[in-house]
């Protein structure tokens, strides 16, 4: 039996008939648009779903659209507002972070968050975030640098 | 040469769209009326099809069609025609997808493919490639071979193709040779793991015209297929592809498109969507096919190779039209990068009851290389000199004569100069390795040497088009595909150089479709920098040549007399007369009104002129297009309580010619370094003994993460300007792959005194011959 949720993603309210079974991803992709947020595994094993609930990065893919009525999503599509790119995906782009660019958005999400927490993240804090995104194509060396990086332009 | 784009710094034009949730890829695209699809897959190994029971499953809710492979019996192929869509007869592999159920939603395709009830004979099962080579009972697909059939069946055998070397006499060569060193190797099947599942969308128009979306590296490839199996002529057939989210040659063959548009078929009107479950990517997908070879070497005292013979076997899985051409790229370079004057090297592609086998970045010169790079330290240890030694003796240089009989020429790039990059990195031969009791690790450095050509029929062709737009700025459409190797952005600076304007001014249309984009073979073989740089290089002559054709009216001069240069056209000598390329776009307004010329269109094409098929007894000929030589060298450090390794430092050294955009030219080396490293110290589909894959997910098949990775990554360019490539420029994105396996097993064994001759080395595998050895 399907249900109505209502979800605010990236400042819009939404209110939806969704599946019980419909995971946060497929309500995001499929019946919102957001496509932005990829599906690479679908059981919580690649991280390129990685979205914020209330601000924290969670995959999408392991949530049900129903268990999460009311809250308030970020996806990559939210992360520049006004036209204006967050510090991290500049710093990909200053890197040479991005190749087939499938993992991109779980990694964004995800060095993202790490600066609200820590504001001089080293290596390990890097690698820690990252631990359950996998990337095939860069060998993970371009997406530290950027990680790293990314500091310039967190603190402000 | 100095250039003004090339070789200089450009960011990547796909990143920010990229980087913003903007870019499409396959799965994103949602069509009005769209139907789910999901494949039937059998659950043995290897089995006759008795009986297919469909009815309940027709009574789900939401079910629009049954597809079954008895519905349409065809193999199609254009080397060996042994591929079903569906297979129909017998299965020969788990998970072969044997029909598929359409619904109105995936769930309910799901719950009706659940409800299908296959009945099966089984038959015996053959998962190892020697096993395959020398079994004449089970018999996994009878081929007879037929006059127009590319590959070479051999009847009564498994064997579906093989090639051969033949260079003066090995028998002769091992009587002279002071020693002779045999060895055997292994590799286990992996899988690509590109993070992007594969996908395809297909539609049946009412006037029977086919449009399919997919996630192919390969589109004009997946038409042809697609023209073929249907019997539709090719401008009936549209493919559309977005980004391609990783390929590694998984997408380059065609398995998924026909599938699904066979079963669209029974839906016209309805776009039918499939995309693969990480699980399905596994078995319904391609694998690099196991692989078993022997070498046996005959080497003068001083280090000379005299003789090698070679004899290997790649697993071919059930169908063997997209694995025979990966034998075909193997046997070229099935000595390495060496000058032998006695070799006999025989390939064989076999069937064996697993997944097809298809392209795997580096195309079977990983296989070849494991064996021979791991020979030649072998070597060069029963000999008492160093490897570097040894190498330099026998390596390929200008002059050289190489196992094809191509003479190696200067412009074909500088392999010595590669090895010395490495060696000198890794400060050879100085400690190249130690066990440290106290702490209980051992060190090691080793390294390993490769050679690549881009594997590809003697005729696949490029094609470019240059468009002007009023306002001076250009746009291009290619049909090679963008799957993150970053050729959007090369060919976006070969353009600029082309035509004198900055690569800003230029927009590399995104995204390809059959109707609209210029052709293309496929995006393999690391040839997409050379092959479509030198049709773009062409259709900017066509362009400049149009300006000039209108610029001499306008100035009446000669045609000659033209300069074209820098975004401006003026006559020679008088350049404050200069009009601009945006003057010129789309015909130019003469002072009293009247236009002359027209909108301008550059169009070009690439052909790699003078190849010829090798002589099917000799395998001499003609038939590699243009060679890239490089050197890898690792760092490493073992736990020898665990058998972990630590790879302390990965280095490249590769002549890949001029390079067109450093930043991803090395990102493409060290991610390629990455994947092999992976793929020689973790990866293998483990198969039961009934021929199940039994780690078909992430977590069971692991790829490295970000903790397994190399602390430190080296890149060397060497570059030798390529004779026949855009500004001197070759390809790269597989190379990096090619060396690693052999340079690590290299540094284990000077860092243990372990021999490994089978991939992958796991941790347990070093941890137990720590063991046996005794070493601590
Ligand atoms: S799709 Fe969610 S973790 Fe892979
Ligand atoms: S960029 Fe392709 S998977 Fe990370």
């Amino acid at each position: 039996m399907k249900k109505i949720i209502k979800l605010r993603v990236n400042g819009e309210d939404y209110e939806i008939l969704v599946e019980p079974y419909w995971t946060l991803l497929k309500v995001l992709r499929d019946v919102l648009g957001f496509t932005g947020p990829k599906e690479g595994c679908g059981i919580g094993e690649c991280g390129a779903c990685t979205v914020y609930i209330d601000d924290k990065p969670v995959k999408s893919c392991l949530v049900l659209g129903v268990e999460v009525n009311g809250a308030n999503i970020t996806t990559i599509e939210g992360l520049s507002q006004n036209k204006k790119i967050s510090g991290i995906q500049k710093a990909f782009i200053d890197e040479g972070a991005v190749q087939c660019g499938f993992c991109t958005p779980g990694m964004v999400m995800a060095i993202n968050a790490l600066y609200t927490n820590v504001s001089d993240p080293g290596e390990d804090d890097i690698k820690e975030a990252l631990k359950g995104h996998l990337c095939r194509c860069t060998g993970y060396e371009t997406i530290v640098k950027a990680a790293k990086r990314a500091k310039e332009y967190y603190k402000r | 040469m100095e250039y003004k784009f090339i070789g200089k710094e450009f960011k990547r034009v796909d990143a920010l769209s990229k980087l913003t949730g903007r870019a499409r890829f396959l799965a994103d695209i949602i069509l009005p009326h769209m139907y789910y699809g999901i494949f039937l897959r059998a659950s043995i190994a290897h089995g006759e099809i008795l009986d297919i029971e469909t009815e309940d499953a027709k009574n789900v809710e939401g079910v629009k069609a049954i597809v079954l492979g008895r519905d349409f019996p065809h193999n199609y192929g254009h080397l060996i025609k042994d591929r079903p869509i569906f297979a129909f007869d017998k299965v020969r592999y788990y998970g072969e997808a044997i029909g598929g159920v359409i619904a109105k939603t995936e769930e309910a395709a799901r719950v009706a493919a659940d409800k299908v009830k296959v009945s099966y004979k089984p038959l015996p099962i053959i998962t190892h490639p020697k096993e395959s080579l020398n079994n004449k009972e089970v018999i996994i697909r009878e081929v007879s071979p037929t006059p127009d059939m590319v590959y070479r069946p051999v009847k009564g055998t498994n064997i579906f193709h093989y090639d051969v070397v033949k260079r003066g006499d090995v028998e002769k060569g091992f009587e002279e040779a002071d020693i002779i060193v045999e060895s055997e190797f292994n590799i286990a099947p992996i899988n690509h793991v590109q993070i992007e599942p594969h996908g395809a969308i297909a539609l049946w128009d009412e006037d029977g015209s086919l449009t399919v979306w997919s996630s192919t590296q390969a589109p004009f490839t997946v038409r042809y297929f697609l023209s073929d199996i249907f019997e539709l002529p090719l401008n009936k057939v549209r493919v559309i592809a977005y980004y391609v989210g990783g390929g590694f040659g998984g997408k380059s063959d065609v398995g998924i498109e026909p599938m699904v548009a066979l079963l669209a078929k029974s839906v016209p009107g309805h776009p039918v969507k499939v995309i693969l479950s990480r699980e399905e990517v596994f078995h319904g997908s391609f694998l690099r096919g196991n692989f078993w070879g022997r070498v046996k070497t005959g080497v003068k005292k001083d280090g000379k190779i005299v003789s090698e013979k070679v004899e290997f076997a790649m697993g071919g899985g059930g169908s063997g039209e997209f694995g025979g051409t990966v034998v075909d790229g193997a046997f070229k370079s099935a000595v390495g990068p060496y000058e032998i004057e006695n070799v006999h090297a025989v390939g064989y592609g076999v069937y064996t009851n697993l997944p097809p086998t298809g392209a795997f970045r580096g195309y079977g010169h990983p296989e070849t290389h494991w064996m021979i790079e791991r020979q030649r330290d072998i070597i060069a240890r029963k000999l008492g000199i160093d490897p570097v030694v040894l190498r330099k003796k026998n390596i390929l240089k200008p002059g050289s004569i190489n196992i094809i009989g191509q003479k190696i020429e200067e412009h074909n790039g500088n392999l010595e100069k590669c090895l010395d990059l490495v060696v000198e990195e890794l400060d050879w031969p100085n400690n190249i390795g130690h066990i440290d009791k106290k702490n209980k690790k051992a060190y090691g450095k080793g390294f390993a040497l490769l050679q690549k050509s881009p594997v590809m029929p003697t005729n696949a062709a490029s094609s470019a088009i240059l468009k002007l737009n009023d306002d001076g700025t250009v746009n291009l459409t290619v049909g090679t595909q963008e799957i993150g190797q970053g050729i959007d952005t090369a060919l976006t600076q070969i353009a600029a150089e082309a035509l004198g304007i900055s690569p800003e001014k230029i927009k590399l249309v995104p995204y390809r479709d059959t109707d609209l984009y210029p052709y293309e073979w496929q995006t393999v073989a690391s040839r997409g920098v050379w092959s479509v740089g030198n049709a773009i290089i062409m259709a900017a002559d066509e362009v400049k040549h149009k300006m000039r054709k209108v610029a001499k009216e306008i100035f009446s001069v000669d045609e000659e007399d033209i300069v074209v240069e820098d975004g401006l056209v003026f006559p020679q000598g008088e350049k404050e007369k200069a009009i601009t390329y945006k003057d010129l776009a789309i015909g130019y307004t003469l002072p009293e009104g009247s236009g002359i010329g027209g909108p301008i269109v550059g169009a070009g094409y690439f052909i790699p002129e003078g190849l010829v098929y090798p002589d099917p007894e000799t395998g001499q000929g003609n038939s590699a297009a243009e060679w890239t030589f490089g050197a890898q060298g690792v760092e490493i450090e073992v736990d020898l309580i665990t058998g972990k390794v630590k790879i302390l430092k990965a280095v490249t050294a590769i002549d890949a010619g001029t390079i067109i955009n450093p930043e991803n030219a090395r990102g493409q080396v060290v991610g390629a370094m990455a994947m092999a490293l992976s793929i020689a110290q973790r990866e293998a589909i483990v198969i039961s003994k009934e021929g199940k894959i039994r780690n078909d997910s992430l977590t069971d098949y692991k790829i490295s993460t970000i903790r397994d990775v190399p602390s430190e990554y080296k890149v060397f360019f060497v570059e030798t300007e390529e004779e026949t490539g855009p500004f001197g420029a070759r390809s790269l994105a597989e190379h990096g792959m090619v060396a690693m396996a052999p340079a690590l097993a290299n540094a284990l064994y000077n860092a243990l005194g372990v021999e490994f001759f089978k991939l992958p080395i796991t941790f347990e595998d070093i941890a137990l011959a720590i063991d046996e050895k005794k070493i601590v």
